[in-house]
C-alpha cells in the first residue's frame, strides 16, 4: 500500500484558516490501511478541527465525505458535484498525494490542501509499523534478490551489498532501519541461491525510474480513440 | 604495470607496503594538507586523502591529492559513491588522472546522517545519489583503463593509468559472507584492498585464511587497516559503534591500566594513554605482518598525524623502499 | 448511549467538546476487572490519543480525565467527580489569568 502519516495538526489547520466551509475527504484504500486517512480519521479530524476553531469562536462549517479510492477519477464525481452544490471552499483531502492531486484536478477552481504526508510504498510488519519495501524503479530485480528489494531497503540502493557499516542485521544509519542486505544474504542463504551473489551486477539504468523523469504507462489497446465512436 | 605509482611498484617488487591517511581540513586551507604533507613525507609508500569522510564537507580528495604531489608525496585519492553520479565519476577520474594522480580507492561512502554527529551539524538532509556502488565503480575504472571505455560505451582514447584500490571489512556481518564478498571485490577488479581497522589479530587471522584458502591474496594486495587508538573512550567507543571494528577485552583493559597508572594529573592522562596507544599500533603493525596474504599497513592517525614518523619508525618500516620506474 | 465505556471510539470522546464542554470524564471498570480481555488497553489507548489530540488542538490534555473503579462502586463516581470539577476550576483560572 501506499503509506501515509496525517501532517501534523497546526499545519493542517494553517491551510484552512481562511475558508468558512470546508470538506474533509477520506479514502477507503491505503489510507485507511495504514490509519491514517480513512473514514475514522476523517471523523476525528474534523471534530478536532471544528473544537479548535469552536475555541477561537470562529464560525465554521467542517463537513466529512468519504469516497472508495480518491485515486480513480470516476470515484470523484459525486463529491465533486456534493462540493459544488453546497458551496464547499476548499477540500482537505486525507489521502494520499495522488488523491490531492487528481482531486485539485477534478475540482479546478477550488482549492485543495494535502493531510497527509505521502511516505512510501510498504507493508505493515506489525501492528502499529509500517515498513518501506518497494522503491518504484521501473525496472524489478526482485527475482536477483530473493524477493528483497536492495533499492528500497538499502540506504545507499547499492546493487552488490552489503557495504561495511552493516552491523548486527541492522544498517549504519541507525537501529530502526534493518540491513537490505543482510535480510537478502540470509534469504537467499535458505533458498540455498546464494551463488548468484557473486556475480558483479554492474551499473543499472535508472531511467526506467522517477530519474527518467515523470512516468507514463499506456496500454494502446484499451485507449480510446476519437476514430473508434465515429 | 598498470599505473606505474609508486604503491605498485613497491607491491610488484614484493615490498610490505605502508599507506597513510591524511585528512584535509573543513575549509579552502591549502597550508594545512601541506604541514600534514611535510610531516608525514617519507613515512609511507602512498597517502590517502580522504573524500569527505563521514559525510563531513572537506577540501576535496583530488584537490588534497594534487597538493601532496606537489610536495613530491604520492597521493591515493579516495572516491565514494554517495556525492557523485557515473558522469561526475568518470569525468573527475579522468581530470586526476590528468593531474598525475594515479591510485584511487572506491568505497561506498558514509550515509550522509553521519555527517551530523557530535559538534557538527553536516549535511543530513542532502539528496545522496549512490547511482553506481562500490564494486560497480571499480568495473567504471578497470573499464576506463583497460578497455579505454566509457561505461556507456564511448571511447576513451588517452586511458587512464590507475592503481584501483577497494576497501574491505573483513569482520563486518554479516561476516561469514565478508570473504565471498572480497571476492566480488577482486573480480570487479581490485588492484589493493584496504581494510577497515584491526584490533582482533586473531579474528582478522581467521578471515584472511579463509581469503587466502579462495587464492584472492595472490589477485590482490591486502594491506591491513591499522586505527591508531589515543584512550580506552576511543577504544570502546570504536567497538561498540563503528560498523566492523571489535576490539578485544585486553587491549581496552591495557588503555585503563595506562589511565590508572597516571593517576589524577589530567595531562598525564592523556599522555599515558597516548604512549600505550602508539605501543599498541607498532605491535599490531608486527602482528599482522606476519600473517599471509597481509602485504603492507594502511595507517590512519585521526588528527594525529604528527605521532605517525615516530610509529613507523618503532614498527620497523623505514626506510621506505624507493623503486625505481621501469 | 453507549452499554460500556469500551465502546467509545475516539470520534465519540470528542464530541462532548464539539458540543461546547469544558471537559470530560470518563469512569471505567477498575484494572483487571473488565470481563473483555482487550477492552482495558483499547480503551487507553483512545484516551490517550484524544489527550495528545486536546494538546495538538490547544485545549490540553488535562481536559481529559479517566478514573477506574468497581461496577458497585457509585458512591466513589461523586467523588472522582468532584475531583475532576475542581482540577478544572483551577485550569480555566490558570488560562483566563495567562
Amino acid at each position: 500500500m501506499i503509506v501515509g502519516e496525517q501532517k501534523p495538526f497546526a499545519q493542517v489547520k494553517s491551510f484552512i484558516e481562511e475558508y468558512g466551509k470546508l470538506l474533509v475527504v477520506g479514502c477507503g484504500s491505503c489510507a485507511t490501511v495504514c490509519l491514517a486517512g480513512g473514514e475514522r480519521e476523517v471523523m476525528t479530524l474534523a471534530s478536532a478541527l471544528r473544537i479548535a476553531f469552536l475555541r477561537e469562536e470562529r464560525e465554521k462549517e467542517i463537513l466529512e465525505h468519504c469516497v472508495t479510492r480518491q485515486c480513480e477519477p470516476e470515484f470523484l464525481e459525486p463529491l465533486v458535484a456534493r462540493a459544488r452544490s453546497e458551496g464547499i471552499e476548499a477540500v482537505l483531502s486525507l489521502g494520499c498525494g495522488v488523491g490531492v492531486k487528481l482531486l485539485a484536478e477534478k475540482l479546478q477552481d477550488l482549492p485543495v490542501f494535502p493531510g497527509l504526508d505521502t511516505k512510501f510504498f510498504g507493508a505493515t510488519t506489525e501492528a502499529g509499523v509500517w515498513v518501506e519495501m518497494c522503491a518504484g524503479c521501473g525496472d524489478c530485480i526482485l527475482h536477483l534478490t530473493g524477493g528483497i528489494c536492495p533499492i528500497a531497503r538499502c540506504s545507499k540502493s547499492m546493487l552488490n551489498g552489503p557495504c561495511g557499516g552493516s552491523k548486527d542485521g541492522k544498517c549504519e544509519i541507525g537501529p530502526d532501519t534493518e540491513c537490505g542486505w543482510a535480510l537478502i544474504i540470509e534469504r537467499m542463504r535458505r533458498l540455498g541461491t546464494l551463488d548468484r551473489l557473486d556475480e558483479v551486477l554492474p551499473p543499472r539504468d535508472w531511467s526506467s525510474g522517477h530519474f527518467g523523469g515523470p512516468r507514463r504507462v499506456v496500454r494502446e489497446e484499451l485507449v480510446t480513440h476519437r476514430s473508434d465512436d465515429e | 604495470m598498470k599505473s606505474g605509482s609508486n604503491l605498485e611498484r613497491v607491491l610488484e617488487a614484493d615490498q610490505f607496503a605502508v599507506t597513510v591517511e591524511l585528512g584535509p581540513p573543513m575549509d579552502c586551507s591549502a597550508e594545512v594538507v601541506l604541514e600534514k604533507a611535510r610531516l608525514l613525507k617519507g613515512c609511507a609508500d602512498a597517502f590517502n586523502i580522504t573524500d569527505n569522510q563521514t559525510a563531513v564537507v572537506r577540501l576535496s580528495s583530488i584537490a588534497g591529492a594534487l597538493l601532496i604531489l606537489q610536495e613530491g608525496l604520492e597521493p591515493v585519492m579516495q572516491m565514494t559513491c554517495r556525492d557523485r553520479n557515473r558522469i561526475a565519476i568518470q569525468s573527475d577520474i579522468l581530470g586526476a588522472a590528468a593531474l598525475g594522480i594515479r591510485n584511487c580507492l572506491c568505497i561506498a561512502g558514509d550515509h550522509q546522517s553521519f555527517g551530523a554527529a557530535g559538534r557538527l551539524k553536516g549535511h543530513p538532509g542532502a539528496k545522496n545519489v549512490y547511482d553506481v556502488d562500490s564494486l560497480q565503480l571499480v568495473s567504471i575504472l578497470k573499464g576506463l583503463r583497460d578497455d579505454g571505455r566509457q561505461q556507456g560505451g564511448d571511447p576513451v582514447e588517452t586511458r587512464p593509468p590507475l592503481f584501483i584500490g577497494a576497501a574491505w571489512t573483513p569482520m563486518g556481518d554479516p561476516v561469514d559472507y565478508r570473504p565471498r564478498r572480497l571476492r566480488k571485490k577482486v573480480a570487479a577488479g581490485a588492484d589493493f584492498i584496504q581494510t577497515q581497522g584491526v584490533y582482533d589479530v586473531d579474528q582478522f587471522r581467521g578471515q584472511m585464511a579463509k581469503a587466502a584458502a579462495m587464492g584472492l591474496h595472490e589477485q590482490t594486495a591486502i594491506l591491513a587497516g591499522i586505527i591508531v587508538p589515543k584512550s580506552a573512550v576511543m577504544l570502546r567507543y570504536m567497538d561498540s559503534s563503528v560498523a566492523g571494528v571489535t576490539v578485544p577485552r585486553a587491549l581496552i583493559d591495557r588503555m585503563e591500566a595506562a589511565k590508572a597508572r597516571a593517576g589524577d594529573d589530567k595531562q598525564r592522562v592523556r599522555l599515558e594513554q597516548e604512549e600505550e596507544g602508539i605501543r599498541i599500533t607498532v605491535e599490531l603493525i608486527e602482528q599482522v605482518r606476519e600473517i599471509e596474504g597481509v602485504r603492507g599497513v594502511h595507517l590512519q592517525a585521526i588528527e594525529w598525524e604528527k605521532r605517525v614518523p615516530e610509529i613507523v619508525e618503532r614498527a620497523g618500516l623505514l626506510p621506505r623502499p624507493t623503486v625505481a620506474e621501469a | 448511549m453507549v452499554p460500556c465505556v469500551a465502546r467509545l471510539s475516539i470520534p465519540d470522546l470528542l464530541a462532548p467538546y464539539e458540543l461546547g464542554a469544558d471537559a470530560v470524564v470518563v469512569i471505567s471498570c477498575a484494572e483487571d476487572d473488565c470481563m473483555y480481555p482487550t477492552a482495558e488497553s483499547r480503551l487507553a489507548h483512545r484516551i490517550a490519543r484524544v489527550k495528545t489530540l486536546l494538546d495538538e488542538i490547544g485545549l490540553g490534555a488535562e481536559r481529559l480525565d479517566h478514573w477506574q473503579t468497581h461496577g458497585s462502586a457509585e458512591i466513589s463516581w461523586t467523588a472522582f467527580w468532584e475531583i475532576s470539577r475542581r482540577k478544572l476550576q483551577q485550569v480555566l483560572a490558570r488560562e483566563k489569568a495567562g
